[in-house]
């Protein structure tokens, strides 16, 4: 085993660039498939998570874009169920980089009782009602942008207002829903949209409801919904975890498009390393005549072969699979993309089973000439080489 | 008493098939080589000399005949049995010695012991024992491009002879050498076969190797045109039938 392994060594430094390049090739599409397979993965860690809360979303029910009153969560609040209410505008900013927008949500303090597991030990509320430019951001956003707590940046709108906004963050949501989300003051960002001639201060994009338990998120759903039937602004009131897979869902098949894109990088790396299979194979047939007159037989010497294979597809797929788990354990956020809900997180297994895909494709892609060669009589192969 | 044949070719044919043309390499060839002998097969290129050699290393089958090697039939032998066959009974040299250029000279020769029982210091032992009998104990740590031509081809001469194999085939092993380099080899085979009683077949265009060998085997278009004595000292003949 020892002098096999030795062996195996030996012959990937034959020819060094060769090796090289096709580690780092299988490393490269390692990386690109540890972070696809955790797409599908990451949006359903997004809705199962969501699915464990007892958080409803109010949509306008006629037309989704137009928003809902603010002042409909006083009247929700009184509804049997329903134990906190709070009305959410969202604001696409721009920190540094324009092409990477920053989804924000304007939330007034009730917030933190829709969502008490942002703040469970309370410092987060007593930060944000001693300052109106309090923000607090969700841990991957804040990682992914180097900011600390205490510091203070200026935000700008992507969107029609323009509006320059400065803001202090005063707290870190270590929660794993929306680690991607930037919440400020509700009331802050409307003066500044009034000022700048925008008068909707009312008009909130959805109301997120807590109910008192799991078993009457339906029921109060549906009151809410009758609550308000034939008012100026009608609802729909879904799960928490319906409208996030509706959200995500909104952006086409993404299932459909990562398995074509997986399949696409797995056929490439299948194809460039039989490539190089069958050239290493090629220039070996001398070396694999001679074992198998030695008295090797076939199997060890494939072994030897494949083994060459595997080891290559091992080192590729540590360097790629653990580059992608480094930049993605603790999550990567997407920006605002999906409403500031997209963010990747690529986890051991998935690390794990995009290492034994490499693995396993590079082995796949020695097959077809290592069968040849190893099937081929010393003699034919001693009359091929001569 | 009569002989133990270290090689028995009885009415060997063998056909190769090239596109739709049949080459008949050997055509019903009938040899005897004794126990011991150190003998010649020779004749022009394409007379066989090679398919003879393949067949008695049990790297080739015949297509009619009767293969054996150290009193085994070979010929039925099925391709892990002929490989682990090969293993224990021949010693292969080739004319461009064919080192593994990633092992060493002692890694090399270690090869086919690999394939046996033996303990790392037992396989120590062997290797150096028949890199000392071919006079290169003082390279074993050298890589094939770091040796002559004719140092590598001791190396292949040292691998062929460390599992004391039944019989040792050499394909030209002087076929890549200067004059004096084919001179040693040639000494050094025919040692080996006096002082260890080791059969020994080879292949070869080199007229020099009339004087080493105790019976030449002459081919000319698969047939066997001649049996020979070669001018070494000879034992008992090794004949054609």
């Amino acid at each position: 085993m020892f002098k096999s392994l030795k062996l195996i060594e030996r012959n990937m430094r034959r020819n060094l660039r060769r090796t090289v390049l096709t580690v780092l090739t299988i490393a490269v599409a390692t990386f690109i498939f540890t972070i696809l397979i955790s797409v599908p993965a990451s949006m359903d860690r997004l809705v199962s998570d969501a699915a464990t809360s007892l958080r409803l979303v109010v949509n306008n029910k006629t037309a989704p874009w137009g928003g809902v009153p603010a002042r409909y969560c006083d009247e929700i609040r009184q509804l049997p169920g329903a134990a906190a209410c709070v009305a959410l505008t969202g604001w696409v900013a721009n920190y540094r980089d324009v092409s990477d927008p920053i989804q924000v949500f304007a939330a007034g303090p009730e917030n933190l009782d829709v969502y008490p597991d942002y703040d469970p030990t309370g410092a987060i509320r007593t930060a944000a009602t001693s300052d109106r430019r309090a923000a607090y951001v969700g841990e991957v956003l804040l990682k992914k942008e180097g900011w600390k707590v205490g510091q203070f940046i200026t935000l700008r709108g992507a969107d029609a207002t323009h509006l320059a906004m400065n803001f202090i963050i005063l707290g870190t949501i270590k929660a794993k829903h929306y680690p991607n989300v930037f919440v400020i003051q509700r009331e802050y960002l409307m003066e500044a949209r009034k000022a700048a001639g925008f008068h909707d201060a009312d008009i909130a994009w959805f109301l997120i409801v807590r109910a008192h338990g799991g078993d009457e998120l339906s029921v109060l759903a549906k009151r809410i919904d009758d609550h308000f039937h034939n008012s100026d602004y009608q609802t729909r009131t879904v799960t928490e975890s319906d409208a996030l897979a509706s959200n995500l869902s909104a952006v086409g098949s993404i299932r459909g498009i990562v398995v074509a894109l997986g399949v696409v990088v797995i056929l490439t790396v299948l194809l460039i390393a039989a490539n190089s299979t069958a050239m290493t194979v090629r220039e070996r047939t001398g070396e694999v005549a001679i074992m198998r007159a030695l008295g090797f037989d076939r199997e060890t010497v494939a072994g030897l072969l494949f083994g060459e294979c595997a080891l290559v597809g091992l080192m590729g797929g540590v360097i790629g699979s653990a580059l992608a788990w480094r930049l993605c354990a603790g999550g990567l956020t997407l920006g605002a993309v999906l409403n500031g809900n997209g963010a990747l997180w690529v986890t051991g297994w998935q690390a794990l089973a995009a290492l034994a895909t490499a693995v396993a494709v590079s082995v796949v892609s020695g097959l077809i000439p290592i069968q040849g060669v190893v099937r081929m009589p010393p003699a034919a192969a001693f009359r091929n080489i001569v | 008493m009569a002989d133990r044949y270290a090689v028995d070719l009885e009415h060997v044919t063998r056909i190769y098939k090239r596109d739709e043309f049949e080459i008949r390499a050997l055509d019903d060839v009938t040899v005897k080589v004794p126990e011991g002998h150190f003998v010649g097969i020779m004749g022009p290129s394409g007379s066989g000399k090679t398919t003879m050699l393949n067949l008695i290393a049990g790297i080739d089958h015949p297509t009619t005949g009767r293969v054996a090697v150290g009193g085994e039939e070979i010929t039925g032998m099925k391709e892990g049995q002929l490989a682990s066959w090969r293993a224990r009974h021949i010693g292969l040299v080739f004319q461009f010695y064919n080192l593994i250029p990633v092992l060493t000279a002692f890694e090399n020769v270690e090869l086919p012991l690999l394939l046996t029982a033996l303990k790392k210091a037992d396989r120590r032992s062997h290797v150096q024992a028949a890199l000392n009998s071919v006079g290169l104990v003082d390279r074993m740590n050298h890589y094939p491009r770091q040796l002559s031509g004719g140092q590598e081809q001791r190396v292949a001469i040292a691998r062929a002879i460390v599992t004391d194999p039944t019989i040792v085939v050499a394909d030209e092993p002087t076929g890549d050498l200067d004059a004096q380099s084919a001179e040693d080899i040639l000494t050094l085979l025919t040692e080996l076969n006096r002082r260890f009683n080791k059969t020994i077949v080879m292949v070869t265009h080199d007229a020099r190797a009339e004087r080493y060998v105790e019976t030449v085997f002459r081919l000319d278009k698969g047939v066997l045109a001649g049996v020979e004595s070669g001018r070494a000292p000879g034992r008992a003949v090794a004949t054609s039938r």
